[in-house]
């Protein structure tokens, strides 16, 4: 009992220690490691294989394979390209899953299996453990500008002149003349461009927030770049609200709101 | 029977119209994830829909405690099936029939979730047409889990009707040919007719321990049942039978090898009859280690039926493979069984494919070829081509 006491007190030390330091590599205790190889290996390796390079036997089945961990690279994360995801956004992928994936919300884990399973992940590439990948670049997502029907228009002109409509298409459905020819990631999985007018295609696209992070970090290990030396701060905002009014339904995919749309008849 | 097919009916109807509302399945819905994440193709499960099953229908290394009556969705799925099929039937070399047959749409209805902390359930409906026009509707399992007693569920309970815990499922094989050795019946007769009988195929009343120990290796699965043995019939002498079955997995390059065996000891009582049966087998299954695209599996069973001075034996298996051929969207399937009771030997064939037009929309077309030896020969070829509709 006193046992277990000391290992959940230790477990949530490190829990709240290890979303403060991503400044360094992490090196978390034997029990932590035990314990996230122990849930890995029943709930995580049918999919991403006991060793963690996403060949488990799951994904000869599943359209979208899962994601390879010994390579370091993450799509979602809250840093520079290039950069590793920290644990936080680690632990929010295993706590919210992937929407158009198979990848489920393991929310009903417990929290100190969450976070054991993020440390043993982290285990299964040398990035994790190298000091010249640290720190990290976070990026805050700061100066938000507020939804409005002048911000969706800007996100439109931006669309257009930053040529997204080559792959996500004019309308925003994902058939753009290079989406036509297919993609593939960089392990050479063919990838689906998703259509952002249908919010069941969108991966993680719930606020405006996530979306700027992903024109902030781009998708690391898929074609979609960081946008963040060739567009402002401003600019990436209002491509946000843009590309958040066409996937909630707020916006046509042209750029003009409903309440526009209804003034001019 | 007239009302009851009118109930049956109007069920029918409902779910059908509920269908429009709610286009894909329980879990889906629930979990907000395609099919394939638990699915190959359905019914059939996958590894990691395996360990949700194993959990008490929730996902692996969780403890739901929230009735799924309070969730915002509709605790029940269905899948709906249309079947157009091609019957060709020989006798001793002569031809004997041949027939061209439209089903009308049968129904699986099922619900399944989590009652309360470390409590779950499973009950599935079928609703098939009935003879001479509306449906009939039949409760096929329906029973209670106590999950998670060890954690990782590595023992959970299950009381009421429920199927034994096969290597291969019968209700979630890709193929509609029933697999000729877990469907051979051990019976009991009075006055010429069959008073009892007992298949493995059948769901059976009873309890059982059950669980998944991931930490053995790399899976280890068992079951140890108590049942009555009689097909979900009332039991006509209340004798428990025995069913033990054990599966350990080993993982190469993450391609999953299975090796198991199982063993049913039964005993029947009749009114003219006694029959003390049982059943023994061995199973193997592999992924190829490289794609992990290609399943072969292969069951050997043994059964012996003692009915007063009386012996009887059958022996015989299944060989059989899938072929994921594109993730999603195609699966092609085929199996050969054998079965020798006493000097009847019977042989089948199987080959199909599936076509997804949706993840929960299938088109499916399946060839079964079949010969019976006894006193003569029979033949049969058949083609069916299938839709099936999930909700």
């Amino acid at each position: 009992m006193r046992l277990k006491l000391i290992f959940t007190v230790l477990t949530l030390g490190l829990f709240i220690y290890g979303f403060t330091g991503n400044d360094q590599p992490g090196n978390p205790p034997k029990e932590v490691l035990a314990r996230g190889e122990k849930v890995y290996n029943y709930v995580c390796a049918p999919c991403h294989g006991k060793d963690g390079k996403g060949d488990g036997v799951v994904s000869s089945t599943i359209f979208v394979k899962p994601r390879n961990f010994t390579t370091g690279v993450f799509k979602f994360r809250s840093t520079e390209t290039g950069n590793l995801p920290t644990d936080e956004d680690l632990y929010e992928s295993i706590s919210l899953g992937f929407h158009n994936t198979a990848m489920p919300s393991f929310s009903s884990l417990s929290p100190e299996d969450r976070f054991a399973l993020m440390e043993y992940i982290k285990n299964f590439s040398e990035r994790f453990s190298n000091p010249n990948e640290y720190p990290l670049k976070v990026i805050e997502p700061v100066n938000a500008i507020p939804l409005s029907p002048q911000s969706i228009a800007k996100g439109r002109e931006i669309y257009i002149r930053m040529k997204c409509w080559e792959c996500h298409g004019v309308s925003g459905r994902g058939d753009g003349p290079a989406a036509k020819r297919g993609f593939t990631d960089d392990w050479g999985n063919k990838i689906l461009i998703p259509d952002l007018t249908n919010p069941n295609e969108v991966k993680r696209a719930q606020t405006v927030e996530e979306i700027y992070l992903v024109f902030t970090t781009g998708l690391n290990g898929s074609p979609m770049p960081s946008y963040k030396e060739v567009l402002t701060d401003e600019e990436r905002w209002h491509l946000a609200n843009y590309i958040y009014a066409l996937i909630h339904g707020i916006a046509l995919y042209d750029g003009k709101t409903i309440d526009e749309l209804k003034s001019q008849q | 029977m007239r009302l009851k097919n009118k109930l049956a009916t109007a069920l029918a109807f409902v779910v059908f119209l509920s269908g429009f509302s709610y286009s894909i399945p329980l879990f889906a819905r629930k979990y907000n994830r395609s099919c394939f994440t638990c699915h190959t193709s359905p019914p059939m499960l996958n590894e990691f829909g395996r360990r949700f099953q194993s959990n008490g229908y929730q996902l692996p290394g969780t403890i739901e405690t929230t009735p799924i009556w309070m969730s915002n969705q509709l605790p029940f799925a269905a899948m709906l099936r249309s079947t157009f099929s091609w019957t060709k039937e020989e006798e001793n070399g002569q031809h004997k029939s041949s027939t061209f047959t439209f089903a009308r749409t049968g129904a699986d209805i099922f619900t399944a979730g989590t009652l309360g902390k470390h409590l779950s359930y499973f009950a599935a409906v079928v609703v098939d047409p009935a003879e001479g026009g509306g449906y009939e509707a039949a409760v096929e399992v329906a029973h209670v889990i106590y999950n998670n007693i060890l954690p990782m569920s590595n023992l959970n309970l299950k009381f009421g009707s429920f199927r034994l815990d096969l290597p291969y499922p019968v209700n979630l094989a890709l193929s509609e040919a029933g697999y000729l050795v877990y469907e051979y019946a051990s019976e009991v007769e009075a006055g010429g007719q069959v008073q009892s009988e007992f298949s493995l195929a059948e769901p059976q009343l009873g309890v059982s321990a059950y669980g998944f120990l991931p930490q053995v290796l790399d899976g280890l699965r068992y079951e140890i049942a108590l049942v009555n043995g009689t097909n979900v019939n009332e039991d006509i002498d209340n004798t428990p039978d025995v069913y033990v079955r054990i599966n350990q997995s080993v993982w190469v390059n993450n391609a999953p090898f299975r090796a198991g065996v199982l063993f049913y000891n039964g005993k029947m009582k009749g009114t003219e009859q006694e029959n003390k049966f049982n059943r023994f087998g061995f199973d193997a299954e592999a992924y190829d280690p490289w794609t992990k695209k290609v399943n072969v599996y292969f069951q050997y069973l043994t059964a012996t039926d003692k009915i007063g001075d009386e012996e009887k034996k059958m022996n015989g298996g299944f060989i059989g493979a899938n072929v994921f051929i594109l993730p999603e969207k195609l699966v092609g399937f085929t199996r050969y069984d054998f079965i020798k009771v006493g000097s009847e030997k019977t042989n089948q064939f199987s080959l199909g494919l599936r076509y997804h037009l949706a993840p929960n929309v299938f088109l499916t077309g399946e060839y079964m070829w079949m010969k019976t030896e006894a006193e003569g020969t029979t033949k049969s070829q058949s083609f069916m081509l299938m839709t099936h509709f999930l909700f």
